[in-house]
């Protein structure tokens, strides 16, 4: 096993570890709607959702560069470049990831002040974390970046698939810096935050996951290079050609011209194309080897991947996008089941697909024989598929009664609360 | 809402069982193979 690749292995322990405590995370804040005293006041619902919400995000970050150093070495045939800062980075990752967790559950929250800013919390969503830690996490992306360019430029070799990783790595650092401003005016400041929020998960994150599942389809069906780099375009160009101006349907609500309403609309409506796209790719993969693969857990995870990424963010996120509908489910639990079946199906399955075919390696097991992987992925698609249906019908509630019923007045979001 | 918290229990549920397979997929496969007889 080349070096890297024990360095994927860490990350994709890390990873799932981080994966439970956003779980304890969620189980708090989904009983703190059903008990709102629970663990009042050392743990409260905003803890919890910071808990939750970094935690996902941090723990799909590990798992993406574990996926990426695992496949790196494969491709270009030679040991990752740089490996040994890597090695470092994971350990100050880890350490940093502790530090900013305690610090969130045990000191909550400073003043008004730059030291807040410094060591407790930014305040942002998603982007709490202190700004040192912040500082941090751009160390460990740009080593990543210079791991991956500085590879393939030691290896003198470039394939379709890198290429495209490349070039996404640059707006997937470069915006990472968004986390860093503080701007006095909300409706600047949330303009670009969305840059941050919208452009990694609805675009570099899709470039992303294109490119490990093109890398995990290879290995685990022996799909030809070619296809699945013809597919790899045609996604990526559809993700950013829809994408991109997509991004407007986050400027809405915000202060932003109302031609945003028009743009953000339209193209956000088109962004489940190329999932639709990665739907046919991959099933069309997997059928032309009538399903035949040496590692069943992996191939049914990168099945759930792709119609969880369609339905999940494509179909959920097409429900809401059109501002007429917008409308009346902005800010409502319909979003969160969107957010979570989307999270969920595009990223999350993904992950796990390929910590199973790592392993498969790893441990040098021919094919995974035993079934004890079918109950783990039963009991977690049938929880998430729970948890996005019953906040499916809380949100559509909140958005009948509340919003176009009640016309979004305080009495009518009260009334909406005692609804059950 | 305790449809949810139910479902995120199961969820919980679903998460723990991964952990224990993935520290022991492969090793089965590899333990099964040792033991059969050739």
């Amino acid at each position: 096993m080349y070096r890297s690749q024990r360095l994927a292995l860490k990350y994709f322990t890390a990873a799932i570890a981080l994966f439970g405590v956003m779980v304890i995370g969620g189980l708090i804040a989904a009983t703190d709607f059903v008990r709102p005293d629970f663990l009042f006041p050392h743990f409260t619902f905003n803890l919890a959702k910071i808990v939750h919400i970094d935690g996902l995000i941090i723990w799909l970050l590990m798992g993406f560069l574990g996926a990426v150093y695992w496949f790196l070495p494969g491709e270009l045939g030679r040991e990752v470049e740089g490996v040994g800062l890597a090695e470092i980075m994971f350990w100050i990752l880890c350490a940093a990831v502790v530090v900013v967790f305690l610090v969130f559950v045990f000191v909550q929250y400073g003043g008004s002040d730059e030291m807040a800013m410094w060591f407790v919390n930014q305040g942002r969503k998603y982007v709490e974390a202190p700004r040192w830690a912040a500082i941090g996490v751009v160390a460990v992306m740009l080593v990543f970046a210079w791991n991956v360019v500085g590879t393939a430029l030691k290896a003198r070799k470039m394939t379709g698939i890198l290429a495209v990783l490349i070039v996404d790595l640059v707006p997937l650092v470069v915006l990472y810096l968004d986390a860093f401003p503080v701007i006095d005016n909300m409706s600047v400041d949330l303009y670009w935050w969305w840059w941050l929020v919208h452009m990694w998960v609805e675009a570099t994150w899709e470039v992303l996951i294109g490119c490990i599942m093109a890398l995990a389809l290879m290995q685990l069906l022996n799909t030809p290079r070619r296809i699945v780099e013809i597919w790899l375009y045609i996604e990526v160009g559809l993700v950013l050609g829809t994408g991109i101006l997509g991004l407007g349907h986050h400027y809405f609500w915000i202060g932003t011209p109302k031609y945003w309403l028009g743009i953000g609309g339209l193209f956000s409506a088109f962004e489940p194309l190329p999932l639709l796209g990665m739907v046919i790719h991959a099933v069309y993969d997997a059928g032309t080897q009538h399903m035949k693969t040496t590692n069943r857990p992996s191939l049914y995870w990168m099945m759930a991947e792709a119609f969880g990424n369609f339905i999940g963010g494509g179909v959920w996120g097409f429900m809401m996008t059109l501002p007429q509908i917008n409308l009346y489910s902005h800010g409502t639990q319909w979003t969160v089941s969107h957010g979570h079946f989307a999270f969920w199906g595009a990223y999350a399955c993904g992950i796990i697909s390929v910590i199973y075919l790592a392993l498969q390696k790893a441990r040098g097991a021919e094919t995974i024989e035993s079934g004890g992987w079918k109950w783990p992925f039963a009991l977690l698609n049938v929880g998430l598929i729970g948890m996005v249906g019953s906040l499916l019908v809380s949100g559509m509630a909140q958005a009948f009664y509340e919003r176009a019923l009640g016309g979004s007045t305080l009495q009518a979001f009260i009334a909406g609360q005692s609804s059950p | 809402m305790m449809a949810r918290l139910a479902f995120g229990v199961l969820f919980a549920a679903g998460y723990l069982w991964l952990v224990v397979d993935l520290l022991t997929v492969g090793r089965r496969s590899v333990a099964a193979a040792v033991a059969e007889p050739a």
